[in-house]
């Protein structure tokens, strides 16, 4: 079989005097294969991508190397003799088709404008070539969409269109850049179903760059794994996933959370000793948003549309347990914490701190809530130092100049930094160690309760394995109680005492996390279990087996 | 739609009547009234209180302001009170050479602000860009009634091309109406397309990195392709914020400019009133730059809906 692309020893600077950004990478696409290429951020994995599509960033350069494709080296033509080929023979798919897709154009004329600038075909056959291309990856109702606006489409019917408009012109090589990242664990599996189809049914050749080892396994027969700028291990994806042979590849495999958890678990203190009282809890909640237009508007008849978030939702914590709640996007899981914490008043029901009822209106500042959020880089304000981050809870609550700084150092260590970052800025730590300064915020002030927002989805998976560890270690020395909202269910079950599955602003499942994924009872958590690629959900069904599932 | 266009007119509606009060009342703390300005500088107590009570000076406020508000909306605006003319016909003409140079100004600076604006965006750091941006800062620098005397000092003083003020109507010979508008119309353009210009540049940038840009050109589209169909629209949209409050500058600048000029057009026209307390005139004045502006906002609105398919509420969704 002949190699459609061929990178060898690719050498590539951002900006010049600065250290490489690729270090000679080797990298071989035969015909008709799929090729995974993996690694963290900062890998260089993307900037891969973009040198085979000829679309790096300006300052980017290429210092040494060939990348050819066909046989033809890309890196000595001509600007405009690799626009010919972007499209055409050398296709790609963006990570987020929440912002690839153009708002102002309509999702037919975005389809095949591709066809149109080629001549393909001409404006009036247009609408004929993108309705099959649009039956081609499975969207219903096409003829309904083609004239829709990006809007107007669901996350996962904007990626089939633009899977369906890189197809357009039967390119012979699809880069895939994250191209299931921004979706729900469930859509991403339709997705990485419909991209495994495509591959057979067309014999495409395919460059599909992933933070996850997991999903890489399910399309690609050969996985190149990067750590900075270098390629660390490569081989045919069986070997490199499951006798991984560098160092590196095993850690990130050692990092990926599985969904079934340890065969030994660790007893937490709530496991031991009777059951502990309920610190807080949710009782019947409901929420919704939107709604009331002005007065104005209203006297002239406008409309509300309001969203139901919440209703009836009830959950309750107890003393040092982690509850994992767990949902799709839409699903109320946010909003749930967000009224724990009281950044939203339920529109009915009530939330009970020890028992007793709170007032929605009055003192929602209650201290022994707190809450970590999912993105470090703007949870944190850019021109605070450390030491003001976390001295400022304390201030507010007067605490003295010296009791605050000493309460600093006593956090940092907590969340096993050390006490020399008091005088750094948030740039200056890595995204882990910005999560940690969250964290260690909303300890500041001793609380017992603290809600997690997806507080590890914006972080690499082996960062996210050191973070998770941070928490269940403060879990067990802090005994504060956990709610820990995640989409990704490996990551509950690794993490969880107790699991919650939410939909559309209900509670469809609660048990234990044994019980939740190993037997699951409701219909649509099932089907989140199933989409979990099969690499993680690994030895779940012995699990289920011996649940007697 | 139309229950949008309705309550939008309603809104328009409402706002005209509150600024209506509001010009009555801020006349009223004026000091002193028409009655001193009609009678001239040596007239006694005596005939200042008769020309009051002929006016209805001493009524009460609210009478006043109902009697001009219920003529008002039989469509009879009043008369001035010191030209003794009916005030729509007045208003009416000033409005119309005004809107000659504000037109024309409006749309140069709309277009020049655009197309400059756009060059630079998509030649970041080219020497248009620099040149253009040395050009904007200047303009934003200077104070229009600066610009205006340094124009008619240099092209109607010192190299005589052009009248220095006065007005004559196209009927009058297009080159001459032409040459009575090129001073004004340069003064309101140089201080306005640079506001334009700027964010259109600004935009520009910021929409050329949007990933749909990029994916456009991962689809091999021709860079004009790329910035006339992905980029343009998306980048006019803050520009249609900018037009609007550049329409209400530019109504400010059009009292500085017909000054200067002495073009007499409703800039002049209201302060006029204002320096001789001609209620009717000034209230109608007043009234009709209201309107204009409430307008122009509801079409900034419309364009927005034209630019923007996601404000289209009430189109069929599909979900």
């Amino acid at each position: 079989m002949s190699a459609i692309l061929e990178i060898k020893d690719l050498q590539l600077v951002y900006g010049a005097g600065s250290q490489p950004t690729l270090h000679g990478v080797d990298l071989e696409i035969a015909t008709g294969q799929a090729v995974g290429v993996v690694g963290e951020s900062g890998s260089g994995k993307s900037t891969v991508a973009w040198t085979v599509m000829g679309l790096l960033p300006p300052g980017a350069r290429v210092t040494r190397g060939s990348v050819s494709f066909e046989g033809n080296e890309l890196l000595a033509m001509s600007a405009e003799e690799r626009r010919r080929l972007r499209g055409k023979s050398i296709a790609m798919v963006f990570q987020d088709p929440f912002t690839t897709l153009n708002p102002c154009l309509t999702v037919g004329q975005q389809l095949t404008e591709v066809l149109v600038e080629r001549g393909l075909v001409d404006a009036g056959a247009a609408r004929c070539e993108g309705l099959r291309l649009m039956d081609e990856v499975k969207l219903p109702r096409a003829s309904e969409l083609y004239d829709a606006y990006p809007h107007q489409l669901s996350g996962g019917m904007k990626q089939r269109i633009v899977i369906a408009s890189a197809l357009a012109c039967s390119p012979k090589l699809l880069v895939l850049d994250e191209p299931t990242t921004a979706l729900d664990v469930t859509v991403e599996a339709h997705i990485l179903r419909l991209l495994a189809e495509l591959q057979k049914t067309r014999g495409l050749s395919m460059l599909f760059i992933s933070h996850n080892l997991g999903i890489v396994e399910q399309l690609c027969s050969s996985v190149t794994v990067m750590q900075s700028g270098r390629v660390v291990e490569a081989g045919a994806a069986e070997q490199v996933l499951r006798r991984p042979n560098h160092a590196y590849t095993q850690k990130l495999l050692g990092s990926l959370p599985r969904l079934l958890k340890p065969a030994t678990p660790a007893p937490g203190p709530a496991n031991e000793e009777a059951p502990q009282a309920e610190v807080i809890e949710a009782r019947d909640v409901s929420l919704s948003f939107g709604g009331r237009p002005g007065l104005i508007s209203r006297l002239l008849g406008a409309e509300g549309n309001a969203v139901q978030a919440l209703a009836n939702v009830s959950l309750s914590l107890r003393k040092a347990e982690i509850v994992g709640l767990v949902g799709e996007s839409g699903s109320g899981k946010s909003t749930l914490g967000r009224c724990l914490v009281g950044i939203y008043a339920p529109q009915s029901g009530e939330i009970r701190l020890d028992g007793r009822a709170t007032n929605p209106r009055a003192d929602r500042s209650d201290r022994r809530i707190q809450m970590v959020f999912q993105n470090p880089d703007s949870s944190l304000n850019p021109r605070h130092r450390i030491g003001e981050i976390l001295g400022r809870p304390l201030r507010l609550v007067g605490k003295s100049k010296r009791e605050a700084d000493q309460r600093v150092k006593e956090l940092l260590a907590l969340v096993r930094l050390p006490e020399t970052y008091v005088s750094r800025y948030p740039h200056q730590l890595s995204g882990g160690e910005k999560q940690r300064i969250g964290i260690a915020r909303a300890l500041a002030l001793e609380p017992e309760i603290l809600i997690c927002d997806e507080v590890t989805s914006a972080l690499d998976v082996s960062v996210q394995a050191s973070i998770l560890d941070l928490i269940k270690d403060l879990r067990d020395r802090l005994n504060v109680a956990i709610l820990f909202v995640s989409h990704d269910l490996a990551v509950i079950s690794q993490i969880s005492d107790r699991v919650v599955v939410m939909r559309g602003g209900r509670i469809v499942e609660e048990g234990s996390v044994g019980q939740v994924i190993a037997a699951p009872r409701e219909a649509y958590t099932r089907e989140l279990l199933a989409s979990v690629p099969p690499f993680i959900s690994e030895g779940l069904s012995t699990a289920r087996a011996m649940a007697g599932a | 739609m139309a229950g949008y266009l309705t309550r939008r007119l309603g809104q328009i509606v409402f706002t005209i009547l509150a600024m209506s009060v509001v010009i009555f009342g801020i006349t009223q703390v004026l000091p002193g009234n028409v009655a001193y300005v009609i009678a001239g500088q040596f007239a006694t107590p005596d005939q200042i209180a008769a020309i009051e009570t002929r006016l209805g000076l001493n009524d009460p406020m609210w009478q006043q302001f109902l009697r001009w508000a219920g003529a008002a909306l039989q469509g009879d605006l009043g008369t001035s009170m010191v030209m003794s003319r009916p005030v729509g016909p007045l208003v009416a003409e000033a409005l119309g050479r005004s809107a000659q140079l504000a037109g024309v100004s409006f749309l140069l600076v709309a277009l020049i602000g655009v197309v400059v604006g756009v060059v630079s965006g998509v030649r970041a750091g080219g020497w248009f860009d620099r040149v253009a941006l040395v050009v904007t800062w200047l303009s934003v620098a200077m104070p229009q009634f600066f610009i205006a005397i340094v124009l008619v000092l240099l092209f109607s003083g010192h190299l005589g091309w052009l009248p220095a003020t006065g007005y004559t109507p196209i009927s009058g010979g297009v080159l001459n109406w032409l040459s009575h508008l090129i001073l004004p119309v340069a003064t309101l353009v140089v201080g306005l397309f640079a506001h334009v210009a700027s964010l259109q540049r600004a935009s520009m940038i910021e929409t050329l990195g949007a990933s749909y840009v990029r994916a456009a050109r991962a689809k091999g589209l021709s860079e004009r392709k790329v910035i006339t169909r992905h980029a343009l629209r998306n980048a006019l949209i803050p520009t249609v914020t900018v037009l609007t409050l550049d329409l209400g500058i530019l109504m400010g600048g059009i009292v500085v400019v017909e000054t200067v000029f002495s073009y007499p057009g409703l800039g002049r026209l209201m302060i006029t009133a204002v320096e001789q307390k001609d209620l009717p005139v000034l209230q109608a004045s007043v009234l009709t730059v209201t309107v204009i502006y409430a307008f122009a906002n509801l079409i900034a609105d419309l364009c927005y809906l034209a630019l923007d398919p996601r404000l289209r509420t009430g189109h069929a969704g599909v979900r």
